[in-house]
């Protein structure tokens, strides 16, 4: 499981980091080096698109950037706010739908290529079929209320503790489960 | 027909789209958050430097237009 709470000392290291960052817009380069990868995928799961993934994860750091000052390391975990923020970048792309790339089935088959050392090992129709499947899930998924979507994306695909994903939603551990139970529910009735 | 839960859950973890390398494009990402915070940077400081008097003569330009539209109106009665 990849854990967003850090441990003490990468956690002393990370907050001299954010200091240097309040002062000086390079040293925030550490910071996006570390989670960079994180983030872009989250996004990408988030949205099916490369290009727009890469638009919104180069906004996530932009705004982390501009707001580091108001960022308080006693708070919540600096890979929570991180989060924090792309989850209200990824709702403001839904909200102008103009920007909306529809998951077609070419786009699920590249999503699912992308990246796979096991391309070859498999058939094409296995290719095919796993990428139909992806997409059905992923529509699915699409219909479901933000809330429920950002629980679940966090809790399976991000594979983070209901206590992180709390931290990140900024609701409590409970709330966190009531709405992956009801996210799942309705995604059992649709598939 | 997908019937439990853990079905559900299960799904989710086998199609869940694998980790995409992203280093190629880290350069350009960097980029684009660097140019973008020295645009933002730029635009904020642009509106704090704006000379003094600027800004005293903005206000009473902006106090006149509003008396002269009290005038029209208390004229138009």
């Amino acid at each position: 499981m990849k854990q967003i709470l850090p441990h003490n000392d990468s956690f002393q290291k990370e907050e001299k980091w954010i200091e240097l960052s309040k002062r000086d817009p390079e040293a925030f380069q550490y910071i996006f080096n570390k989670y960079h990868h994180q983030i872009f995928n989250f996004v990408l799961r988030r949205v099916y698109c490369h290009d727009t993934a890469q638009d919104i994860t180069a906004n996530v750091f932009m705004k982390a950037l501009e707001k580091i000052h108001q960022f308080k390391c006693k708070g919540i975990p600096f890979s929570a706010w991180l989060y924090r923020i792309a989850i209200n970048e990824i709702n403001l792309h839904y909200r102008s739908r103009k920007r909306i790339v529809a998951l077609t089935d070419e786009r699920s088959l590249h999503l699912v290529h992308e990246n796979r050392t096991d391309d070859t090992l498999l058939r094409k129709e296995e290719t095919a079929e796993k990428a139909k499947r992806f997409k059905k899930i992923y529509e699915a998924i699409a219909t479901l209320k933000p809330k429920y979507q950002h629980a679940i994306a966090l809790r399976y695909f991000e594979e983070k503790s209901m206590k992180e994903i709390a931290l990140i939603l900024g609701l409590s551990e409970n709330t966190v489960k009531t709405h992956i139970h009801r996210g799942l529910q309705q995604l059992r009735d649709k598939l | 027909m997908i019937k439990k839960i853990e079905e559900i859950e299960q799904l989710l973890r086998d199609e869940k789209l694998p980790d995409q390398n992203i280093n190629h494009l880290k350069t350009d990402i960097w980029q684009k958050i660097i140019q973008g915070h020295h645009v933002q940077t730029k635009r904020r400081s642009f509106l704090f430097h704006i000379k003094p008097w600027l800004w005293t003569l903005a206000s009473i330009l902006l106090i006149l237009v509003c008396l002269f539209l009290m005038w029209l109106m208390n004229g138009s009665r």
